[in-house]
This record gives structure tokens, sequence and C-alpha cells, in this order.
């Protein structure tokens, strides 16, 4: 999975193009969370747009960025989800902890 | 070391150097041949006029030189005698003194009797007149052209059988001395008729020419076969060798071999020096094999050293795997009015799939099922944790959602952020069969009645267990019926993906236990699992697949 980065304002935004599955893809997507933390920047808004399939892990994952996030009062922020996560987001309850819109626009506007 | 195969891929000419050379040297020997006969040819032709312009002459000079004198003596029958014996030393075929009009001369009687009057006695024998013959057919025109013009006349003649003769015609001015025996009247006393015949000298010209021309043919033949021979001893055949030799060494594979570089020439030259091409190569080949040889030394020893290590996991997560197993009910209860099914499918050894059905004090029974992130080892460790606190809590919990919430604060506090459970826990009442739940971030569980054909999904209340320690659970109630069934399942179900990444789904799962109403539990399951195989198109499943079942009567 390659992960894109990108800046709206103070808003980071990882384009996250393929899936979260293997070890490798799940470091890789932690990582980026920390970078992101570490270069000072407490807004994260994650474009599922291309992303199909993630794991429990993938999941845990998610958990853990947005324990990070809440540490420095920051905010994590999610997109684009087709309908399968957005089912799934729907039925382990994540929505309620990390918001989800369905346009990047609203997401933005939404920090 | 193995040898390739393969052709050498060099191109079979079809004009090669033999055929042209050889056409070469043919066209060259022709040339020879050829000129050589020209030139033969052509000096034949001027030998054989050489030696007609030299009888000429000669006969010419006789004439002048010989008869004439003699004649001024008188001597008539001296120069008879004379033109006989010049005939006969000079080869001629004829050789005749004729007199103006055309008769031979001194063959008659009145000449000889006049001369031998003139001379005082009889010279002149009649004998000799009597023998002699006019073998020379009279040629009038010619005759007459001489006697006019006084010029002589030379003709060549052919023959009947081929043959090619010289007739001369020449003219014995009758001059101021001769006038004394042969008087003023005439011009010319007489004509000198002599014929030879170029054939023979032609012929013999003509043996000794082809004679050398067949001697030198031969010896440019010769010449040109060994030229041949030579070009082909010198370069042909070492190019040869060489190329066959390097065709053995291609395709025996044994660059240890070397062409014939004993040429001291520039074949002998390409030869040294494709030897030392087919050295490098060899080197090459060595340096790759050994390179090869020690790699493969290196990868089959990592090769072992993972193979061991693997061994050493393989074992560890096998008795790992034994270990969580027992953690899985052996047996489901026997509750009157109430039947149980389920399959547990890991997708490793040991999995992160968890369920259990067990008796409650206080006349009803607990159905529980859960699935912990990941899979493998890390989260069979999970629900160990789960199974433990489900075993120590589940009698004083009052409620699913209590039970849930006291798992919910150990896990959040005692295992890493990212780690967490989906789970569903039912309390089943025996007697009046109502279900209490909690439904914490799991696909929710079906329940359907075929003989009714009804169906539902239980609702969620609650999310991911142990991940955040103030999360809220809550407990729903349903009231079962005589007839239901209750289908519930692990994550592991939905998930799986066709070929274009598309959700197997609960959709489909429903659409599975609406067509099969008729089925029994077990059968029902394997129907799920085959059509998930027939979905992933045979793949490997990604996470562990529980389904358990409650029917009740």
């Amino acid at each position: 999975m390659e992960i894109g980065k990108r800046k709206n304002g103070d808003v980071s935004i990882l384009d996250l193009n393929g899936n979260i599955k293997t070890a490798e893809e799940l470091e890789i997507f932690t990582t980026s969370i920390s970078d992101i933390l570490a270069e000072g920047c407490t807004k994260i808004l994650l474009n599922f747009s291309k992303v199909n399939f993630i794991t429990s892990s993938g999941l845990g994952r998610l958990v853990l960025a947005l324990k990070k996030v809440e540490e420095v009062s920051g905010a994590l922020k999610v997109t684009n989800l087709v309908n399968e996560l957005d089912e799934l987001f729907t039925y382990t309850r994540l929505k309620e902890k990390i918001p989800v819109y369905k346009s990047e626009e609203e997401a933005l506007s939404k920090f | 070391m193995p040898s390739e195969q393969f052709e050498a891929e060099y191109p079979r000419w079809t004009s090669s150097l033999k055929v042209q050379v050889s056409l070469l040297v043919l066209l060259i020997s022709l040339a020879g041949i050829g000129s050589l006969y020209g030139v033969f040819t052509v000096t034949e032709r001027k030998l054989v006029s050489d030696f007609e312009n030299e009888e000429v002459t000669l006969i010419e000079n006789f004439v002048n030189s010989t008869l004439t004198p003699i004649m001024l003596t008188g001597q008539a029958t001296l120069m008879a005698s004379i033109v006989e014996s010049y005939k006969e030393l000079s080869n001629l075929e004829e050789l005749k003194i004729l007199r103006a009009n055309g008769e031979e001369a001194f063959t008659d009687e009145s000449t000889i009797t006049e001369v031998n009057q003139y001379l005082g006695w009889e010279k002149f024998s009649r004998e000799f007149a009597k023998e002699t013959k006019q073998i020379i057919p009279a040629d009038d025109e010619t005759l007459r052209k001489v006697n006019q013009t006084s010029e002589k006349s030379i003709i060549k003649v052919k023959n009947i059988d081929g043959s090619y003769n010289i007739r001369m015609m020449i003219p014995i001015v009758n001059e101021e001395s001769c006038h004394i025996c042969h008087g003023e009247s005439s011009k010319i006393r007489g004509i000198l008729t002599a014929s030879f015949s170029l054939t023979k000298i032609g012929e013999n010209v003509n043996k000794n020419i082809y004679g050398v021309t067949q001697f030198a043919a031969i010896a440019i033949l010769l010449l040109s076969l060994s030229m041949f021979f030579l070009f082909k001893g010198i370069v042909l055949n070492p190019i040869s060798d060489i190329v066959r030799q390097i065709n053995s060494i291609i395709k025996g594979g044994k660059y240890d071999i070397r062409v014939n570089a004993k040429s001291k020439n520039e074949i002998g030259n390409l030869a040294s020096v494709l030897n030392s091409f087919i050295g490098a190569v060899e080197k090459y080949r060595h340096e790759q094999a050994t390179e090869k040889d020690r790699l493969e030394a290196a990868v089959r020893e990592k090769t072992k050293e993972i193979r061991d290590k693997n061994r050493i996991i393989e074992e560890d997560l096998k008795m790992a795997g034994r270990v969580q197993k027992r953690l899985l009910p052996e047996r489901l209860p026997q509750i009157h009015g109430y039947k149980f099914e389920a399959k547990y499918i890991p997708s490793m050894h040991i999995g992160g799939d968890f369920y259990d059905v067990f008796r409650l004090k206080n006349g009803s029974f607990g159905i529980f099922i859960a699935d912990a992130t990941g899979h493998g080892s890390s989260a069979a460790l999970l629900v160990t944790i789960v199974k433990t606190l489900l075993v120590a809590s589940a009698e004083e919990a009052n409620s699913p959602s209590a039970l849930v919430k006291t798992i919910n604060k150990y896990m959040a506090t005692i295992t890493p952020d990212d780690a967490n459970v989906t789970l569903f826990y039912g309390i089943i009442e025996v007697e009046t069969k109502k279900m209490t739940y909690c439904l914490a971030g799991h696909p929710p569980p079906i329940i359907f009645n075929p003989e009714e054909n009804r169906l539902i999904k239980l609702d969620i209340n609650g999310g991911l267990v142990g991940a955040f320690e103030e999360s809220l659970f809550e407990d729903y109630e349903f009231e079962l019926k005589s007839g239901d069934k209750l289908f519930a399942y692990t994550d592991g179900l939905v998930e799986p993906l066709d070929l274009e990444n598309r959700y197997f789904g609960i959709n489909r799962v429903i659409s599975i236990i609406q067509e099969n109403y008729g089925a029994s539990d077990e059968n029902l399951m394997a129907k799920m699992m085959d059509a998930v195989y027939k979905y992933t198109g045979g793949a490997d499943l990604e996470d562990d697949v529980t389904m358990l079942m409650v029917d009740l009567d």
C-alpha cells in the first residue's frame, strides 16, 4: 500500500492507496500517522477512496491512531468509505469515535 | 559444468568460396586456353602465309636467277632437267614451263628439233618429250590475263578433298637478251606455272601447333588445379576446420578445446585470436560456475537455517494451537428444548475466534461468540484473556452488558491500544425463551424461522471491546419463539473477497440461509462454506470463520 500525503491548510490528508492487511501495510499506516504528529500537525483526514479491505488488525491500528491523535488533542476524520467499509465502521461503532464523511470537502469543513 | 545445447546459428550460404573460386579458376583456365589457341591459330596462319610468300619468292627467284641465265646459255635441255630437279627438291606438286599459248614447253617435236639443232646434237631426249604430259589443266582466263598484263598471278585453289593449293603463273619476260633466240614478237617467252600444296605445310604446322596447344592446355589445367588445391589447402580447409571445431565446442559445451592455429598467415591470426576468445569464455564460465556453486551453497545454508527456525516456530505454534483448542468447548451442552451446532475453521494453526455455550445458575444459558484482532498466536492470547474473564465473571454478571463492560475495562488497560475483540453475548431463559444480549462491534447474528419465513438481524448495541475504557455497552431483549433458529458468526464469514475485491457480505449470508430453510444446521453451515470457497475462487481464507447455531424446538 502506498500512502500519499497532502496538506490543506493545517489539515494533513492521507490518501491510502490499497488495502490495510499485511504486517507491512499496518506498519506503513501507523508510521505515517506518527510522522505527521511528529511534524506537529494535529489534524488528520484519512481518504479511504482506494481502500477495498481492512482487517481487524487494521481497525486496531485505527484505534491506536485515534488514541495518539487524542493525546495531542487533535482530530482524526475519515472520508470516502466504500459501502462495505461504511457498514464495518457502523457495526463496530467506530463512527462514533472517528467521524466519517461522504466527501473530502465536507470533512475539511468540519475540522 | 552443464553443457549448453544449442545450435550454432551461422548461416550456411549456398554460394561458397569453394564454388566461387572454382568458377574463377575454371574461367581463367578457359580464358588461358582460349587465348593460347587464338595465338596459335594466328601464328599458324602467319606461318602458312609466310611459307606461301617464301615459296612464291623462291620460285620467282628461281625463274630470275636460275632459269633465265640458263636459258641465256641456250641450254634448253639443262633448263628442262633443272625445272624437274627443282620441283623434286622443293616438294612442289607442279612445276612446268608453258609456252605463251599454254602448251607445255619442250614437249613438242618441232621445239625439240629446233633446240637440238641449235645445240648441234640430240641433247633433248625424245623420250622425255613423250613421257611428259600436260598436267595443268588449261586455265584460259588466267593465262590470257598473264599474257596481257605480263604480271604474275597467284591464286589459292581449293581442291575437291578440301585441301588448298597455291597456283602460280609467272611470266618469263622476253627481254632483250632473249631476242636472239626467241625474236621480238612476243612480250613473254613463256609462263612458269607452279603449284604447291598449302595444306601439307598447314598440316605440319597444325600438328606442331596442336601438340604445343595440348601441352599448354594441360599445363594450364594442371596449374589451375594446383592453384585451386593450394587455395583449398591454405584458405578453405583451415577455415572449415575452425568452423567445425568451434561448432563442436558450442555443441559439446567444452571450452577447454582450442582451434588449430598452425597456419602461418591471416587465418592463423584469426585462429589464435579465436583461441584467446575461447579461453576468455572458458574463464568466464568457470568463474560463473564457481560463483553459482558458491551462491547455491550459501542459499542452501540459509534455507536450512530458515527451515530450522521455521520448524521451531511451527512446533511452537502447534503447541499453542493445542493449548488454544482446549479453550474451545469440547462438547456443547444438552439443554432440553434447544439444540446447538458449531463449526470452527481457523485460518492458521491457531486462531483468534472463540465461542462457548454454557449453563448459568438461574435456569438460563449463555451463548458467547468473539473475534479478536489479528489471527494466529497474538489473537489467541487475547482469546485466552476473554475466556478467563468470561469464566471468572459470567455467573456474577447481572446482564450481558455487565460482563462485556468488565471485559472491556480489563482489556482496555492490559492489552495494547490496537488490540480488541468484537463479540456477541446472549443470555437465554430456558423456559421463557427470552433472550437478553449485548452485540459489541460484531456482525449481527441472524434469527430466522423457516416455517414462518421470518428473518431478522439483531441490533448493534456496543462498539469494539477493549479499545476504549470509557466505551458504553447496552442490553437489548429479543423474544425467541418455537421453531426459531439463531445463526451467529464471526467477521471471517462476511470478509472474503472475490476476484474483483468485492465482499461476500451479510446479504449473501442471508440469501443462503433463505435458500436453505429446509436444511439441517450442519448442512446449512456446510453450504455456507461451499459458497465462500466458490466465491473466492478457491483462495485461502484470510480470517478465522466461526458459525454457531441455536435451534429452538
